[in-house]
């Protein structure tokens, strides 16, 4: 199903959750809302459900307002960031709550939904456990079962807030993983909300970014990368340096407009002689080492210059001797690795 | 040992444990068993021969009926009151919460003063309901109304904590799984609640059959007719039939120790923990 957001605002009291907010999600793409707690991105997501009404705005499935449909009536798959499961109803029952709600004409008899929920649970890897109730199992195997409850009524698109927010860091890089494989293999439209940029860029085909109730870009994760409009996303999407255009003098390189420039810290190289000139299509900033952070594979240097500090991110070889702290340096970037900035 | 913890010096502990266990002993358990012993001092055979007079019949099966009507009704309410006020956010929501729980603090004699001054005879509503030929006051209806009263909190009360600790994701998750609301409420929000639920009612039910002072006042206290079991004890201690009211009383004393029993069961599975909430 392909889903229209068509600027959706909604103001809690004084607060401005979402300020005009309108997206497109095409049929099959796996979308994550991206942005810091309180960007309103959760609001949307409950939008979508309709669990909250947009103050202003609408919401067309497949071209079809939606904005009045009752959420029962929306079928879409609604994964919570605590699970909400059912304590009082096993696995299995969990599961086939969907099923079992639906009107009697519509539902299928004990015997589909014997068949549909032990296909959906094959599908989520929980075949054994369907007798188990939600407090017996492991957090990864909760957020399953919500997924499965989620699945089990052919939903048309599928929501997750915050789906690995309550995870340790090993099942989520596997389950993330299995989630966009599964959601491939059933072509499903889906949306995610997330704080954690690694997450939205490792499985998702597009991103939007969202601060303070609005939507600040969208586009693939490596277009949001190698083209961030504004300072927030460069900043929120892997680390960056900003600076102020005038900051740059006369060395600034033809061809870059914005208020600000950006790059990123692996783009800079560093030299200690200061003396030789920079090489052709390069920047030149100079400074002094304020600080070293030892990652494993790279050495992060702090460089204090007038007109700001900037992070340099040196690959680290062994055996290679450190630059010290005090050490005047130079940087050179890229003309290439340049970023306009709007703002 | 090298560090003892505060207050946990043994003659303070002893102290404190033994005072607590004579308190217990002589101001609970003695007076529960002198009960017993007194309604069976004249042999078993006295003992069932008081509890099935007439009038005895009559105060149990008039308790009976109170509680078929009041528990049920208050039941309603407090799920009704809880929900409201656990689940939704609206001015003076602390009000209702502080009014649902004024019966707590308020003497029940107070509240059956009070009905009378509403339904008696010479109350607001008094000549309108004599014409119309509606009887409350010294009646079921005015018992009814008096037990109401003083156990409205009951259920309410075990509820509120659990529904605020549960939040609104679970039926969330029901009506968007398709369920419709009184679906969502039976099959998810229902079992959710049915310890904490159980509990209220156990409580409210012995309210109801203990509740003296608000139901004297309204009930007019005749005998064979109006008066409740703890009324009819009252009444057979004054008769100098002490046996009678001895054997009436360890009727209640049934109902108490089967609350304690469904209580101590009930707090096993955790109602007081919130386990429900996970």
């Amino acid at each position: 199903m392909t889903l229209h957001i068509d600027s959706v605002s909604k103001r809690f009291g004084q607060y401005q959750a979402l300020d005009s907010v309108s997206i497109n999600i095409p049929k099959g793409e796996l979308v994550a809302l991206l942005g810091p707690s309180g960007s309103g991105k959760t609001t949307l997501l409950r939008i979508i459900a309709g669990l909250e009404t947009p103050d202003q705005g609408r919401v067309l499935f497949d071209g079809e307002d939606a904005t009045d449909v009752a959420p029962r009536y929306r079928q879409i798959g609604f994964v919570f960031q605590h699970y909400a499961l059912f304590p009082h109803l096993s696995v299995f029952e969990n599961v086939a709550f969907g099923l079992r709600v639906m009107a009697r004409e519509a539902r299928p008899s004990e015997e589909q939904i014997r068949e549909r929920v032990s296909e959906i649970l094959k599908l989520v890897r929980l075949t054994n456990l369907g007798e188990r109730f939600p407090a017996q199992l492991s957090g990864g195997q909760r957020q399953r079962v919500a997924l499965a409850r989620a699945l089990v009524i052919r939903p048309r698109v599928l929501l997750l807030d915050e789906p690995f927010g309550a995870l340790d860091v090993t099942v989520r890089t596997e389950l993330r993983r299995w989630l966009r494989e599964l959601q491939q293999e059933l072509g499903l439209t889906t949306i995610f909300v997330t704080h954690d940029q690694e997450e939205a860029s490792a499985i998702c085909d597009r991103i939007a970014i969202l601060n303070e109730g609005k939507l600040l870009q969208t586009g693939s994760p490596v277009d949001l990368f190698t083209m961030p409009a504004t300072s927030f996303v460069a900043g929120f999407l892997g680390s960056a340096n900003i600076l102020a255009r005038e900051s740059l003098g006369a060395g600034a390189p033809v061809g870059i407009s914005g208020a600000k420039v950006a790059f990123r810290p692996a783009d800079g190289k560093l030299s200690t002689s200061a003396a030789a000139p920079a090489p052709g299509g390069h920047l030149r900033l100079s400074g002094t080492i304020q600080h070293r952070e030892f990652l494993g594979s790279i050495v992060r240097y702090a460089i204090a210059r007038t007109g700001g500090e900037v992070q340099i991110d040196a690959p680290f070889k062994a055996g290679e001797a450190f630059i010290a702290p005090g050490t005047e340096v130079a940087v050179d970037i890229p003309h290439d690795a340049l970023i306009s900035l709007n703002s | 040992m090298a560090t003892k913890r505060v207050g946990d010096q043994k003659l303070v502990r002893r102290l404190l444990i033994g005072a607590v266990a004579i308190i217990a002993l002589f101001l609970i358990a003695a007076p529960l068993l002198a009960i017993l012993s007194y309604a069976l001092a004249g042999g078993a055979g006295r003992y069932f021969e008081s509890l099935l007079t007439e009038d005895t019949l009559h105060a149990v099966k008039l308790s009976v009926i109170t509680a078929l009507i009041a528990v049920p009704i208050n039941t309603l309410f407090g799920i009704a009151a809880a929900w409201a006020i656990a689940k939704f956010d609206f001015p003076g929501r602390r009000f209702l919460t502080a009014i649902i729980e004024l019966p707590y603090s308020i003497s029940p004699i107070v509240a059956g003063v009070a009905y009378l001054f509403v339904f008696g005879a010479q109350g607001l509503f008094g000549p309108w309901l004599q014409a119309n030929d509606i009887k409350i006051m010294f009646a079921l209806p005015g018992i009814v109304l008096a037990s109401l009263f003083v156990t409205a909190p009951f259920v309410a009360r075990e509820l509120i904590p659990l529904l605020e600790a549960q939040g609104r994701e679970r039926e969330e998750a029901g009506i968007s799984l398709g369920a419709s609301g009184f679906q969502t409420f039976w099959r998810i929000s229902l079992p959710g609640m049915r310890w904490a639920l159980l509990y209220g009612i156990i409580l409210c039910n012995a309210r109801v059959f203990g509740e003296f002072g608000a139901v004297s006042i309204v009930s007019g206290n005749v005998r064979g007719e109006t008066n409740t079991l703890p009324l009819h004890v009252e009444l057979l201690y004054q008769d100098h039939n002490s046996v009678g009211a001895f054997a009436a009383a360890s009727v209640l004393m049934l109902i108490a120790v089967f609350t304690l029993v469904a209580k101590f069961l009930l707090e096993r599975r955790g109602v007081r923990r919130h386990a429900e909430g996970t």
